[in-house]
């Protein structure tokens, strides 16, 4: 009778999860391909340009939470010896091989998504090369159909991740490095 | 003399110009061509999302060149999902004639694990059973 009762209940823990998981995987937006562009480039020398196109995004729409996942290695520059020394020197996409940012939207009410482009406050943190720096800025949503919309920019310095530049090249790359992302997200 | 020294002039110019091809070259080498060069390993989708899932074998398969098979079971814009497993980009290959369901057998570049998704993404891929 005792293991009926245990199965019993382990059978409604079992539904329960499985409601639980419905439920919020219902709210979940996704893009798989989503595009992070960062630039560091000074007037005079060659751009400092690289592209994600495979840039992972979540945004949870009951919770407005986003979390996005870049990977170091999936950072093209048009330079291949460029993209060579970002993984190996600066970046140490050996040891640390990804870019994490977890947020919230600050105070957006879903209800007023629709398909024309609303600004809104993002606050997170983002963690690469085992440091974490807060980020805030606005950034635009917009939903088309079934599909959201995310972009925005924000600024970032190599300092805050604590990625030193050598001096030979310190002129040549900016102080600032200016972060886009472009993120279309459906619904899973 | 004056031989001698426009000999030594010419020879400091063709100097000059080797080393200065040299770090051209280096400088701006191509971009590595994955669908020309050799697999390092070749897995099935399941045991390459097993392998990437662990830090310490997944370094020994970032930025190798791998073959890798599964069952299509999604495709979006351009990208392919094996297995619910791997996510594969292409560059230049039209995927538009792909289905789910199907066996695909691909060659790229693994860029890591996603664990977010828990997608290990490969990119720059070709299809080689089609």
């Amino acid at each position: 009778m005792k293991t009926n009762a245990n199965v019993i209940q382990l059978f409604l823990c079992y539904l329960c999860l499985l409601v639980f998981g419905i439920s919020f995987g219902q709210d979940k937006y996704i893009d798989k391909n989503g595009t992070v562009v960062f630039e560091a480039s000074e007037k005079l020398f060659e751009e400092v340009k690289a592209t994600n196109t495979s840039t992972t995004a979540i945004y949870n729409i009951e919770t407005n939470e986003i979390a996005a996942l870049a990977l170091m290695k999936g950072f093209r520059f048009k330079n291949s010896l460029m993209e060579e020394h970002f993984n190996e020197n600066y970046m140490e996409s050996d040891i640390y091989p990804k870019a994490i940012f977890k947020g919230k939207l600050v105070d957006f009410d879903t209800e007023t998504l629709n398909a024309t482009t609303t600004e809104v406050q993002l606050k997170g943190t983002l963690e690469l090369h085992g440091k974490q720096k807060e980020i805030e800025t606005v950034l635009s949503i917009q939903k088309v159909d079934d599909i959201i919309s995310l972009t925005g920019t924000f600024s970032v310095t190599p300092a805050d991740f604590d990625i030193d530049i050598p001096k030979i090249v310190r002129n040549k790359i900016a102080k600032v490095v200016n972060v886009t992302f472009d993120f279309k997200l459906v619904k899973k | 003399m004056k031989k001698k020294a426009s000999y030594i002039i010419a020879i400091i110019i063709i100097v000059l110009g080797i080393t200065g091809y040299t770090i051209y070259g280096y400088m701006y080498q191509a971009h590595r061509d994955i669908s020309s060069e050799g697999i390092d390993y070749y897995l099935t989708s399941d045991y390459l999302k097993k392998a990437m899932g662990v830090d310490s074998t997944s370094k020994k398969i970032i930025d190798k060149v791998i073959q890798t098979e599964g069952i299509i079971t999604s495709i979006e814009q351009n990208s392919v999902i094996i297995n619910d497993a791997v996510q594969v980009n292409f560059t230049k290959t039209d995927i538009s004639n792909l289905q789910p369901r199907i066996k695909l057998i691909i060659k790229g570049r693994c860029v890591g694990y996603d664990d977010l998704l828990e997608l290990v993404k490969i990119d720059q891929a070709t299809i080689t059973n089609q």
